[in-house]
């Protein structure tokens, strides 16, 4: 028998006990891990959510739903639209400090038309785009035709399939990266395109813009404030001078966002802090009633010749071989519960979510893992030297 | 191999007093003698033994192997030895639960890293273990347990052998057997030393000592 085996048989002869600290140090690091990757993932979306709108001031339609539909569209993927005069556009233009702009048109599919749920169409201006096309996926350099779209990476339709939209076969020529955000499930095409499209809706009898000449509106205007200019400023110049719009800060569009991912994070981190705490806890309750239960075993140990060093290098390998278990299996029950659930922790929380790169999420693993194997060999640290500095002769005769 | 402890005392601070265990006990043990410590419950038999043995720190004396003063040794280089030259029979139950019978018994030698199969296997079958070779502690009874504790003793060959009421829970037949091999080890050239309060193992005893309420006297056959 080789030695080095006694603590492996000591773990398997003992699957209860191996069991319940398996699970301990696997929770604690499950909360940890996935915690922290979750969190992450919320960050990344929220920084990948303002990238993406790569616009200092968005000009929407005055009504109050406006706004709160467009925080729909970007960040719970629900589509939405609303519409204003197309001139607010060459108006916009004309304000001292706008340093350019562009257009968008929002449209939402017919129920089941094309994928299994409404996607929201997105039309934006080619010439004038700064918030679409810099984000393809794949190299698209041509100019969209009539009825070519993008889509965005949640889409599992195939670069050069179609979509049938209102009746009208759309061939996709692009998709764009992801950004974990609403956008990620809209269709993108020229505002021509839309515009088809709402004829045919028209035609169909669907009629989403029967109040509205579809020639003669937009839904929102993306503008870039010039170098020297303040935001602010042209924001107020904007409000003030144009009827009929609000002008937003794109920041501002994500300030709820920000401050419900801050109290989501802090949430994560009270699990986080509490699942440690309560797995060191038990981890240590566990090893040290271990030590008392296995006292006679360890003496029997030291009359063969075990030294103190070897009877705590034994119970420190038994910890640190449970805590890797637990922290292989915690990772695995995060990884799955985290990376697939992307979406489904998007939507149920309301935050964008854009999970980190295999990098970042190997150094949380790691963190994690030795996180657990230094608590576990902290919690075992007092039962080894209490073992190995136990009168052998005394627990000998113990209950003899 | 003589092993000689002089002025052995052993004092425990319990909360409420400090009690005395052994006074001033003297014993000699050699090669080729066995040793039979007599004496009633809780007189002291088996602190001394572990005294004796390295496992206890006594208050005051001194344990020679030899010319090596035991308690002056380092912990690793005193385990090294009681894994050598050692031989340790414990009172009650001596067996490690998450390890067969066949390696229960083979642990010291593991430790050591030395070979010991056929000596195990001559043991076993001396013992009358072999058909439990494969078994779990839990699947044996207390006279097997014992058999099996004195048998891991003697598997490193040691010099010298302590072994507490080796015949507690054996019958007539296996105390004679655990006691006629203990003898010849005596007699192949160990120094064997026996605590029991049963007349059977004086029989064997080339040198007898009694302990009374801490107090140890050799006695003369």
């Amino acid at each position: 028998m080789n030695i080095n085996t006694l603590m492996l048989k000591n773990l398997i002869k003992r699957p209860l006990r191996t069991g319940v600290l398996v699970l301990t140090a696997a929770l604690m690091t499950a909360a940890m891990f996935g915690g922290q990757a979750a969190a992450k993932s919320m960050r990344n979306g929220l920084d990948s959510l303002e990238q993406r709108l790569g616009a200092d001031i968005i000009a929407l339609p005055e009504e109050a739903q406006a706004k709160t539909d467009l925080e729909n569209i970007l960040l719970q993927g629900t589509p939405g639209y609303f519409y204003m005069n197309k001139q607010v556009a060459d108006r916009i233009a004309a304000i001292d400090g706008v340093e350019k702009l562009s257009a968008q048109y929002f449209l939402v599919s017919a129920n089941a038309e094309c994928c299994t749920t409404k996607v929201q169409i997105i039309g934006f201006d080619e010439e004038s785009d700064f918030t679409v096309k810099p984000w393809l996926k794949n190299t698209y350099s041509g100019r969209l035709g009539d009825n070519e779209i993008l889509i965005g990476s949640e889409l599992s339709t195939k670069v050069g399939s179609t979509l049938s939209l209102y009746g009208v076969e759309c061939k996709t020529v692009g998709k764009l990266e992801e950004t974990g955000t609403g956008l990620d499930t809209a269709v993108y095409a020229t505002n021509e395109t839309v515009q088809g499209l709402i004829k045919a809706s028209q035609e169909k009898g669907i009629a989403v813009l029967s109040k509205h000449d579809p020639e003669e509106v937009i839904s929102s205007v993306y503008i870039k404030v010039k170098d020297g200019f303040d935001i602010n400023d042209v924001l107020s110049e904007i409000n003030q001078t144009i009827d009929g719009v609000q002008a937003v800060r794109t920041k501002s569009m994500i300030t709820g966002t920000a401050d419900k991912l801050t109290v989501f994070s802090k949430g994560i981190g009270i699990v986080t802090i509490a699942a440690c705490i309560i797995s060191a806890v038990i981890m240590t309750a566990v090893f040290s009633a271990l030590a008392g239960g296995r006292r006679r075993e360890f003496a029997v140990l030291r009359t063969v010749g075990f030294s103190r060093k070897r009877l705590s290098s034994l119970v420190l390998s038994e910890s640190f071989t449970v805590c890797l278990a637990g922290a292989l299996l915690g990772l695995f029950l995060a990884g799955v519960a985290v990376f697939p659930f992307g979406r489904v922790i998007e939507k149920s929380t309301g935050l964008p979510y854009l999970s980190p790169d295999i990098g970042a999420a190997a150094g949380y693993a790691a963190f994690a893992a030795v996180a657990v194997i230094l608590t576990g060999a902290l919690s075992s640290a007092w039962a080894a030297y209490r073992l190995s500095h136990a009168d052998t002769g005394s627990i000998l005769r113990e209950g003899d | 191999m003589t092993l000689t402890a002089k002025s052995i005392t052993k004092n425990y601070k319990t909360r409420r007093r400090q009690v005395s265990v052994i006074y001033d006990g003297d014993i000699t043990a050699k090669s080729g003698e066995l040793t039979v410590i007599s004496g009633r419950s809780g007189s002291g038999k088996t602190t001394l033994l572990s005294i004796l043995g390295g496992l206890t720190k006594p208050s005051g004396g001194s344990v020679f192997y030899d010319e090596n003063d035991i308690y002056s040794m380092s912990d690793d280089k005193l385990s090294r030895y009681r894994n050598a030259e050692i031989g340790f029979v414990p009172q009650g139950q001596g067996a490690l639960s998450a390890l067969t019978v066949f390696e229960n018994l083979i642990l010291p030698a593991s430790l050591s890293g030395s070979k010991a199969k056929d000596r195990a296997e001559k043991l076993l079958e001396r013992l009358g273990l072999s058909q439990l070779r494969d078994a779990y502690p839990r699947e044996l009874s207390g006279g097997e347990l014992r058999r099996l504790s004195v048998a891991r003793a003697l598997i490193n060959s040691p010099s010298v052998i302590f072994a507490d009421e080796p015949t507690n829970d054996l019958d007539d037949e296996n105390s004679e057997l655990v006691l006629q091999l203990l003898k010849e080890q005596a007699q192949g050239g160990a120094a064997v030393v026996i605590v029991s309060h049963e007349q059977a193992a004086l029989k064997y005893a080339d040198v007898t000592y009694r302990m009374d309420s801490g107090r140890l006297q050799r006695e003369e056959k």
